[in-house]
Parts: C-alpha cells; sequence; structure tokens
C-alpha cells in the first residue's frame, strides 16, 4: 500500500499525519462539504484543511463524544479560529468528557494570545470562567492582552464582564489612571474611566465631578488636541446641563487663549447653548443677556464651520441654523445675517422626483 | 486638495470599475485559501460581492444567481436560520447575509429558498428575557444581533412587536456618554455597533427615542479632518470600511430628525463632508489591480470592497420625501448605484421584497423563546 500522506507545516517542525491516514480514525468515514454541483464562494481548502473538517462533519454527524473528537477540535479551530459551531461542539464535549476546566484556560489563553481580534476565543473564555466560577486570573491576563493592543474591543468587553460579575471594582480607577498616563488619547481607557466611576460612586456627588473636572483639565493641558478628554468632561456633565457647574465656563474661557482647539470651542457652544435653553424670561436684563449669549454661540457655529472645523461644516451650519430659529427673533433682525444659506447648486448634480 | 490638483494637473479620481468587476467575478466562484478563515461566513461572501456587483450596476447572469440561491439553501439550517456553511449551526450573522443576499437576486427562487416559519422559530431560539439576542445557541450577545434580526425579520414580513419586546430599551441602554452606541452597555461607542443599533430602531420605528443630538454629534466628529474618511472610534485611525457603517448614519438621523419636526434641515446634503469621503475612498482604498481597502498599505479584501463602495454610492446620493440630489467626485462613470442605508441592499430591491413578503400571512411561533 503506498506510504500514508504527511504535511509539513512552514511555520513548525512537527510532521503530522492527516486523519485519513491514522489507523484509530479508520473506522470514521469522512464526510465531504457538501457545496452542490456549482458551487460559490467556493474556497480552494488546503489538504489539510480538508482533512480535518470532513472528519469534523463525521463526528457531528454522529453526534460522537469521545477524547478523539475533543482532540480533533483543536485542530479544527487552529484552521479557523472563528468556526462557532465547532467551539460549541467543544464546549459540549468539555461537559460530557469532564474535562478539566483549568486545563482548558490554559488552551484558550494561548489561542487568544495568538488571536486576540477573534470573537469566538472570548467567549468561550467567558464560559470556563463561569463554569469554574474563577476569575482570578482574568485581570491579570486581560493587562497582558492590553499591553499588546490597549484598545482591543473583546479584552475590554471580557473585563468589563468580569468586573460586574465579581464586583472587582477596586482597583480598576487606578489600572484606568495608569492607561492614561500611558497614553492619555486612549479612548477605550476615558470609557473605562465612566464605568468605574457611573458604577462606583456615580456622577452625582459633587466632591467627584470637580476631582474629575480637575483631572480632565489637567489632561488638557498637557495635550489640548485630545478629544476623548473634551468628550469625557461634556459627557459626564451632559445630564444635569453644562451650565449647572459654577466657573467651568470661564475656566474654559482661560484655557482659550493659550490651549485652544476645536473640541474646547464646541465646548463653550454646548455651554452657551445649554445656557439658552435654561434662561427663564424673569427680568429684562435677562433678554439682552439672551440675545448676547445666542451672539456668542453663533459665532463659534461661524468660525468652526468656516475656519477651524471645515470637515464638519454641513453639520455647524445646521446647528447655527436651528439655534437662530429656535432663539431668534424679529428684534434680530437688524444683525448681519450669518452666512448660512444653503449650498449653491453645483454642476455636476442632477434632480429627479424620488 | 483641488488646489494641489491644479498644480500638479492630476487626473481626476477614477473609480476602477472593470477591475473591481473582474475581482469580484472571479470571487464569487472562486476563493483561493486564503479564505479558509472565512469558512464560516461564505453568506457574508455572497452578500458583499453581489451588493458590491449591484452599486457597480454589473448584471449578475441568471444562471449565477441560481447557483447562489442553491448554495444559500444548503446554507441554511433545518432548525431555521443560515448559517456560515453546508452543515454548520445557524447564526444571525450569515443569516442577516444570506437574506440580504437573496433579496439582491430578488427572483422567485430566491425568495423560496428562505424557510420563513423555520426562521422564526430561530429568532426565538436565540432570544433573551432582557430584549437582546444572542448571535447564535450558545453564542454572545451584543447590538448587531438585535440588527440582524429586526433586518431579515422585517423584509421576509415575520416581524411581530412580542419578538422584539424589550429590545427598543436594550439597544437604547447601549448609547453612551459618547453619544454613539456601544456593542453592549458599557463599552466604547463604535462604529459598527452604533450603525446596527441604529439602524435596528429604525426598522422598529424607535429611534426617535434615541438621544439623536448627541448621536448626531458623534458621528460626525468620527469624519477626520485630514483623510477625509472616517474612524470608527475616537481617537482611532481611519478605515475605509466606515465609510458606510459611520457615514449610512446621517441618512438615518437625517430622517429621523425630519421626523421629529426639525425645519432647518439641508434638502441637498448630508451632514458629512461628502466629498471629501468620495475623495479618500477614491485616492487612498483602491487596489489598482481590483478591490478596495481599509488604508493605504492594506490588503484589498470583500469586505472592504462591499463597504468602500457602499459609503461611495451614501455619498454621492442624497435624497429625502422630495428630492434626489448626486454629488459625484469625478467622472460620471464613476456613479454606482444608491443603496438604502437601513438595509444596504439597493433601495429597488427593498421595496420588492417588501412587497413579495408582505402578501403572506405572518407565521406562527412552534417554539418557546430561548435563554
Amino acid at each position: 500500500s503506498p506510504p500514508p500522506k504527511c504535511q509539513m507545516t512552514i511555520s513548525s517542525i512537527v510532521m503530522t499525519l492527516l486523519f485519513g491516514d491514522r489507523k484509530e480514525w479508520a473506522d470514521l468515514e469522512p464526510v465531504p462539504q457538501d457545496d452542490g454541483p456549482n458551487p460559490v464562494v467556493k474556497i480552494a481548502y488546503s489538504e489539510k484543511f480538508s482533512d480535518v473538517y470532513d472528519y469534523f462533519r463525521a463526528l457531528l454527524k454522529n453526534d460522537e463524544k469521545t477524547e478523539r473528537a475533543f482532540a480533533l477540535t483543536a485542530d479544527a479551530i487552529d484552521l479557523n479560529a472563528a468556526n462557532y459551531t465547532v467551539w460549541h461542539y467543544r464546549r459540549v464535549l468539555l461537559q460530557a468528557l469532564s474535562k478539566d476546566l483549568k486545563e482548558e484556560m490554559k488552551y484558550i489563553t494561548n489561542i487568544i494570545e495568538e488571536q486576540p481580534k477573534n470573537y469566538q476565543v472570548w467567549h468561550h473564555r467567558r464560559m470556563v470562567v463561569e463554569w469554574l466560577n474563577d476569575p482570578s486570573e482574568e485581570l491579570r491576563f486581560i493587562a497582558d492582552i492590553l499591553s499588546q493592543d490597549a484598545k482591543n474591543y473583546h479584552a475590554w468587553q471580557h473585563r468589563q464582564w468580569v468586573i460586574q460579575e465579581y464586583k472587582l471594582w477596586d482597583n480598576e480607577l487606578e489600572f484606568v489612571e495608569n492607561l492614561l498616563e500611558e497614553d492619555v488619547r486612549n479612548n477605550s481607557a476615558w470609557n473605562q474611566r465612566h464605568f468605574v466611576i457611573s458604577h462606583t460612586t456615580g456622577f452625582s456627588d459633587p466632591a467627584v465631578v470637580e476631582r474629575e473636572i480637575q483631572y480632565c483639565l489637567n489632561q488638557i493641558r498637557k495635550a489640548p488636541h485630545n478629544e476623548s478628554a473634551w468628550n469625557y468632561l461634556k459627557g459626564m456633565l451632559q445630564d444635569r446641563g453644562l451650565s449647572s457647574q459654577p466657573g467651568l465656563l470661564e475656566r474654559v474661557l482661560e484655557l482659550k487663549e493659550t490651549h485652544c482647539s476645536p473640541y474646547l470651542l464646541a465646548f463653550l457652544f454646548d455651554c452657551y447653548e445649554d445656557a439658552l435653553e435654561n434662561i427663564t424670561q424673569k427680568e429684562k436684563v435677562e433678554e439682552e443677556e439672551q440675545k448676547e449669549t445666542l451672539r456668542k454661540a453663533l459665532e463659534i457655529c461661524r468660525l468652526l464651520a468656516q475656519e477651524k472645523d471645515t470637515i464638519r461644516k454641513e453639520y455647524w451650519e445646521f446647528l447655527g441654523r436651528s439655534l437662530r430659529n429656535k432663539y431668534g427673533n424679529g428684534a434680530l433682525s437688524d444683525e448681519p445675517m450669518a452666512e448660512n444659506p444653503e449650498p449653491s447648486i453645483s454642476a455636476s448634480q442632477s434632480q429627479e422626483a424620488s | 486638495m483641488s488646489v494641489y490638483k491644479q498644480i500638479h494637473s492630476l487626473p481626476q479620481p477614477t473609480l476602477l470599475r472593470e477591475q473591481h468587476y473582474q475581482y469580484l467575478k472571479k470571487g464569487l466562484r472562486h476563493l483561493s485559501d486564503a479564505y479558509e478563515c472565512l469558512d464560516a461566513s461564505r453568506p457574508w461572501l455572497c452578500f458583499w460581492i453581489l451588493h458590491s456587483l449591484e452599486l457597480l450596476q454589473e448584471p449578475i447572469p441568471a444562471a449565477v444567481a441560481s447557483d447562489v440561491c442553491q448554495f444559500l439553501a444548503r446554507c441554511q439550517s433545518p432548525t431555521g436560520g443560515f448559517a456560515g456553511g453546508p452543515g454548520q449551526h445557524a447564526h444571525l450573522a450569515p443569516t442577516y447575509a444570506a437574506v440580504n443576499a437573496l433579496c439582491i437576486i430578488g427572483t422567485d427562487e430566491a425568495y423560496n429558498v428562505i424557510d420563513r416559519e423555520k426562521l422564526l422559530d430561530f429568532l426565538w431560539s436565540v432570544k433573551q428575557p432582557d430584549g437582546s439576542f444572542v448571535m447564535h445557541v450558545g453564542g454572545e450577545v451584543d447590538v448587531r444581533s438585535a440588527y440582524c434580526a429586526a433586518s431579515v425579520a422585517s423584509l421576509t414580513n415575520i416581524l411581530t412587536p412580542k419578538l422584539f419586546e424589550n429590545t427598543t430599551n436594550w439597544i437604547l441602554s447601549c448609547q453612551n456618554w459618547e453619544g454613539g452606541l456601544s456593542g453592549v452597555p458599557g463599552l466604547e461607542a463604535h462604529g459598527g455597533y452604533t450603525f446596527c443599533g441604529t439602524a435596528a430602531l429604525v426598522i422598529l420605528g424607535k429611534e426617535h427615542m434615541l438621544d439623536l443630538k448627541a448621536l448626531l454629534r458623534w458621528v460626525v466628529s468620527r469624519q477626520m479632518r485630514f483623510e477625509g474618511g472616517f474612524q470608527g472610534r475616537c481617537n482611532k485611525l481611519v478605515d475605509g470600511c466606515y465609510s458606510f457603517w459611520q457615514a449610512g448614519l446621517l441618512p438615518l438621523l437625517h430622517r429621523a430628525l425630519y421626523k421629529e419636526g426639525e425645519s432647518e434641515l439641508s434638502q441637498q446634503r448630508w451632514m458629512f463632508e461628502q466629498q471629501a469621503l468620495q475623495e479618500y475612498i477614491l485616492l487612498c482604498c483602491q487596489n489598482p489591480t481590483g478591490g478596495l481597502l481599509d488604508k493605504p498599505g492594506k490588503s484589498r479584501d470583500f469586505y472592504h470592497t462591499c463597504y468602500c463602495l457602499s459609503g461611495l454610492s451614501i455619498a454621492q446620493h442624497f435624497g429625502n420625501m422630495d428630492n434626489h440630489y448626486e454629488v459625484i467626485l469625478g467622472k460620471e462613470e464613476n456613479r454606482l448605484a444608491p443603496t438604502h442605508p437601513v438595509y444596504n441592499i439597493c433601495p429597488e430591491k427593498v421595496a420588492q421584497a417588501l412587497q413579495h413578503f408582505l402578501r403572506m400571512p405572518v407565521p406562527e411561533v412552534s417554539r418557546q423563546p430561548g435563554g
């Protein structure tokens, strides 16, 4: 009989027999993929890939729950870690064969290190942690993954799940601050900051809010064009209203001289808009103040649309029109009309009734 | 940018139609072993390629269309929904892709592939008590699943309020302090998830329950002032695929704000810089031998081909109830077909599918919810 075929992979010096040539598998008839007579999106699988998956399909068909089936799932995963059917089957086998889940943790740790941007591997880890009811390795493991890619979405998702499920809040704010020290522009870390605080002290405590404002302004002084810090400042205060925080507007106006940015200007706009929303029509002096606030807000819109943030021209012009429509009135008609007419029709545009 | 062109007499940006067409035509039949990693996403490959071809207004030969139908029929699970390949388990993502691909084909043969009763059973089997959906039985939850479920349920007319009970509130809980939406509550706002959550709410008629102003501010801020393309998250890099996931939100928000009585909306433009996005796609995201990509230096693939072209279409076509304005950068030949901002297939195909399935009764439920 011809000698069994071997596969030598470039990435390792291990030679492995195809399952089709292994004596221990001789009893199982492999099941080729049923793509039909005229396949589409037909993948030119390697011989190894077809071999492993032909045997996987056979196991699935027979609902085989054996050690050899478990071993094969690792090969199938190695060839395509996104095959969620294989992962599901592996989990069925883990339970049916009462496999050592601590060993499985080691396995999944290695797989995630190799392929950290895959959905299935993280979900599998979550299942094993739940079965073991043991989160003790998680924060350190996730920190390691984040040290390689500080914005890995799956890693953050797993981290938030672990922290919330097992109430591991205690050191997380410190963890976040360290990450922000390394990269103050890491928006994932800013999000985690919001996550920790909103689930622990909350943002109602004025001492917390003042501390966070202080923190933001310090980061802004260090890196003025960091959108994350400005978004966090606004995001933290917007429910209560930006004008509810006394002295904040003044502090930002101070920063405008030396640390200006489109984000600072947008924040000022938001402050003015919030002030307009909350103005009470009690005294005549309020009406002058309102007109002045509106004027300042519209001037910022114009500045952003025409000079400082032109990529968002359409948006800033819309906001200007909206604001004027809402708070402007006939008394303002002798003010110079801000240049926010509809953009002129370009030559390349056509018009058809839809 | 235009001054540079004037000075250096650069030709107008050109969409490499013929090259993209050859790349797509081949991929619809054969893919190299580099695609082994997508062996559990083959309906996606069908959708990405067919949608790209429909945007390029390249016809699908009837024989090919029929072959796609028969292949997707083999991907359909006996218990309902579609899997990543024949013999695999059903999953909401390939289900979304398969239904979209079949609607693009739009023949009776295509529509008849879908077992509506079993599809409804599948959706119930992945529904969770808190309103969310897992992506597959024993799988993970995130906001993509709500979009996939809402998309297929609405197109095939199997949608009932009970099926989406609590889903609206769950999606709303994904809107965060940044104004965008995250994959699950608590996480960072992200373009892909924001699109899925918003489009799902539009299908459910509940988009007005979002903080639309905060969402609008977040998404317009994702357009990169130098590159012209969009980033997926604040302080991350531009990527051609967000040309659809992010820019596609502007048509959705435009309509949502209009329905809320907003009087100052433009009647000609979306609230992003349409020309700059077209420039980014045409100048930075095309592979000269066909296919589109994330950013210069990256490899082409069918996912980026689909979403770069979809984004280019969004940037070219403005439309509301009363009018349709086009902004075509470069030659008229760069013009793509319009795409529907909720489903991301051509609007005629959406209408045709709805018309077909609305004639049928909504199936009775034969299974109990999962969870």
